[in-house]
């Protein structure tokens, strides 16, 4: 074994009620190896994370840090010994300080006091070295996601850790900040520390990874030397081969959907500063993608056409007829249903169970004599939870203890219990892994079969080129253009999404 | 550094004490020199000094985003205990109020961090409980400080300088709040807690450890309250502290300190009870009103209060939505 390993995990398990969330897992980081974890959600990634940084208590095997063997039972303990964590979702404290979030549990103290001054003057050090000059005193939470993110790392930084874990730390992170962050950790690397990094974007892992650890279903699927592995076999390593060849599938193009009727139509929309003169059709069965930069006026126009923004100047048309006082509750009547895109606070009630986030919307329909009907309740969940494969215990388990594929299809069924006609998606695979992806992907191109009109609003330019039969881009708060079948490619895209005066590509 | 001065910021930070001030103009111009004077004021002062105290502790507690609805059980409890052991003299007496208040703050305190039952319930419960407990130690009645305590009087009723002993303990423990609020550690970890209370467990805070801290610290501060208050009076009163849970918790969200936790100012909690004592003092003075209007007129600021605070939160959300 090898001298200079910082890391040592030897067959640790970890059992949840009812499920086996790690099952003697084994794996070594050495002094300035970067290394990657990487599984679909659902693999055990997030348990071992939470082990390493001692949030979970794990019970068998054994853990070595830094040459000893350690038991944490608490965040506090494993920060002591040299572990910093930068987590999937940003853990700030929304009415503090930037300056103060980036110290706050280990201020410096002088003649009794914390010692402000140094508090500002460490925070704006630490940012400056991530390439980020703001105004350290205001609160955190008048930043963008990205700026908290880079935030949360001059925390974990300001720290003398010898093992970084970075959960998904990029994912808001643009081209450039992802770059900076990359400089941070070949400085780490340099000075021997170690860091373990999760990311679902495979190209920054070739890029910034020595070696890979995969997991799969809580059980070690294999440690590689980067070099050593490409792309396909690691994606197959991780899902399985029935799943990256859904992901690597073009799908066929339909066209049937041409001579239904139109089913929703949108004309001439304005909404101050977001949206000017927004005009879109959508027919039956069809799919049609919403593509742009953050800011473009996706989300806005979605939330119109729901209903749950009234305030608009233009006409939203369903089946050819005007809507007057739009409200969500009629637009559920009328078959129209949005998955919002952060489904945490808009989307699913976490405390509630499946059977209950499943039914809510529809429990009008199961009343008899003004009382749920358990048993017929218990066989609509029954059913789509079949039907779309959600993975869980049991109907009673709480959406809170599922993983992120899993809640979003949680969603996706209760709407679908509804027996909508046009679902209007917002980044439906948002923080969702691959073979989750493929599912959902795959569960939306059945349903336009079955006649259900799509609005796929995604950042994801392969996932929209895949899945859509027509997509309109918007820019700047109108559609600057439609593209329809075979014109369909992500070159095509991409050069529409950016236009030809900006160079910015990608989504985000 | 130094940020620039506007008025809107000043206004929206310093509410509490801007309505102060106009409540007192207000009190100047209905009766004159009966309110300036430095007897009136100091009386005025005094008589809040106690439930202050307590509001203090319950500030430290909401902007933990927790609940402390026992204080005005643990002041009841404590003045009987001081009372039922000053036949020992003035040392057994305090101590074992202090004591008292030690033990029932760290039962919260136990409850809440260890237990992890929602503060509100369980400082209901121990509310409910406390206040058993002081109608129990004499049988519902009062019970005279003895003889032998003759330097119990002091705490409620002693001058330093002319000034009040309860005044001064009152302003002492403000002033040291707020040095803990906004200069220490364990200050800044109360704001983190509140602020999101997941986060700082990631963030390495030691929540249940703070937590347990704050409900002893609360306990201690109420405890203290009645005990002056049994001093005050001469006698253990098993009614004291009735209605503490909820005017404190209306002093402190007047002071500016959001219910929800995460934000607020010890100094306006100090506001919020001075507000109380002017209104308290006013209708005193005015003599043939009675005295329930002070419920109906403080419940009233208290909306006024609320209504404000929600108008500039959604006026901060719109800006940094745009």
């Amino acid at each position: 074994m090898a001298e200079h390993a910082v890391l040592r995990i030897r067959d640790v398990s970890k059992q949840f009620p009812g499920v086996k969330a790690l099952s003697h897992v084994s794996m070594e980081v050495e002094k300035g190896e970067v290394r990657a974890l990487m599984g679909e959600n659902g693999a055990g990634k997030s348990t071992l994370i939470k082990i390493l940084t001692g949030i979970y208590q794990f019970e068998e095997g054994e853990i070595e840090f830094d040459g000893k063997r350690v038991h944490p039972k608490s965040a506090i303990e494993m920060q002591r010994l040299g572990v910093s964590t930068i987590y999937q979702e940003i853990n700030l404290i929304p009415y503090l300080s930037v300056a103060e979030n980036i110290y706050i549990g280990k201020e410096p103290i002088k003649h009794g006091r914390i010692d402000w001054e140094q508090v500002k003057k460490g925070a704006e050090e630490a940012l400056r070295d991530l390439g980020i000059s703001i105004d350290v005193t205001q609160k955190i939470n008048q930043l963008s996601t990205a700026l908290q993110q880079m935030a949360a790392i001059a925390r974990a930084l300001q720290t003398d850790a010898k093992l970084f874990i970075m959960d998904e730390a990029t994912s808001s992170l643009d081209k450039r900040e992802t770059q900076r962050l990359f400089d941070v950790i070949r400085n780490l690397k340099e000075r021997g520390i170690a860091v373990i990094f999760v990311s679902h974007r495979m190209d920054e892992l070739f890029q910034i990874c020595d070696s890979v650890t995969i997991l799969k279903d809580g059980e070690l699927a294999g440690t590689y030397k980067m070099a050593e592995i490409n792309h396909h076999t690691l994606v197959s390593k991780m899902i399985g081969r029935d799943a990256a060849e859904i992901i690597g599938q073009r799908k066929q193009y339909r066209t049937d959907w041409e001579q239904k009727p139109v089913m929703c139509e949108v004309k001439n929309i304005r909404k101050k500063t977001r949206l000017n003169g927004v005009n879109l059709k959508i027919r039956q069965g069809e799919i049609v993608g919403l593509a742009g930069l953050l800011g473009s006026g996706r989300t806005e126009l979605a939330k119109i056409i729901f209903g749950e923004d009234t305030a608009y100047e233009g006409e939203v048309l369903i089946d050819g007829e005007k809507v007057h006082l739009p409200s969500v509750r009629k637009s559920i009547e009328r078959g129209i249903v949005y998955c919002p895109e952060d489904r945490k606070t808009e989307g699913v009630f976490l405390g509630m169970s499946v059977e209950d986030n499943l039914t809510i919307s529809v429990l009008r329909s199961l009343l008899r004599g003004g009382f749920v009907q358990t048993k017929k309740k218990k066989a609509i969940v029954e059913e789509y939870i079949q039907k779309i494969n959600i993975k869980t215990p049991s109907g009673s388990t709480a959406v809170r203890s599922l993983s992120g594929g899993n809640q979003q299809k949680v969603i996706l069924a209760r709407w679908l219990a509804g027996k909508p006609r046009l679902i209007i998606l917002d980044e439906p695979t948002r923080g969702i892994d691959v073979g989750a992806k493929a599912e959902i992907e795959k569960l939306i191109q059945q349903l336009a079969r079955e006649g259900i009109s799509v609005l796929y609003i995604s950042s994801e330019i392969e996932e929209l080129v895949r899945g859509c039969d027509r997509i309109a881009v918007l820019r700047e708060g109108s559609v600057f253009g439609e593209l329809f079948g075979e014109e369909i490619t992500s070159d095509n895209l991409l050069h529409m999404i950016a236009g030809e005066d900006t160079a910015k590509t990608g989504g985000e | 550094m130094k940020k620039k001065w506007s008025g809107k910021n000043f206004f929206a930070k310093n509410g509490s004490w801007i309505a102060l001030l106009l409540l007192a103009l207000i009190s100047t111009i209905l009766n004159g020199k009966n309110f300036l004077s430095v007897s009136n004021l100091l009386n005025l002062v005094r008589q809040v000094s106690m439930l202050g105290l307590a509001a203090i502790g319950v500030n430290f507690i909401i902007i933990a985003g927790c609940k402390d609805l026992s204080v005005g059980g643990i002041a009841a409890v404590c003045s009987m205990m001081a009372a039922f052991l000053s036949p020992y003299g003035t040392a057994a007496a305090v101590a074992g109020g202090i004591l008292t208040a030690l033990l029932l703050g760290a039962l919260n305190g136990f409850l809440v961090a260890v237990l992890k039952i929602l503060p509100f319930i369980a400082t209901l419960g121990t509310m409910i409980a406390y206040n058993g407990i002081a109608l129990l130690i004499h049988d519902g009645k009062s019970l005279a400080i003895s003889e032998n305590s003759a330097g119990f009087a002091f705490l409620g009723r002693g001058l330093i300088l002319n000034i009040p002993f309860p005044i001064l303990v009152f302003a002492a423990a403000a002033g040291t709040a707020v040095f803990v609020a906004e200069h220490t550690r364990y200050g800044r970890a109360v704001y983190a807690i509140g602020g999101n209370e997941e986060s700082a467990v990631m963030m390495g805070i030691q929540v249940a450890r703070t937590k347990m801290l704050l409900y002893i610290f609360s306990g201690l501060l109420a405890g203290f309250g009645g005990i002056m208050m049994a001093s005050r009076l001469n006698a253990g009163i098993p009614f004291t502290g009735t209605g503490w849970d909820m005017y404190t918790i209306a002093a402190v969200v007047m002071g500016g300190t959001l219910i929800r936790g995460g934000e607020g100012k010890i100094s306006g909690a100090a506001a919020g009870i001075l507000i109380w004592g002017v209104i308290q003092n006013m209708i005193n003075m005015m003599g043939d009103v009675s005295t329930y209007w002070q419920q109906i007129i403080m419940g009233f600021i208290l909306l006024s209060a609320v209504i404000i605070q929600n108008i500039a939160e959604r006026r901060r959300e719109v800006i940094s939505e745009g």
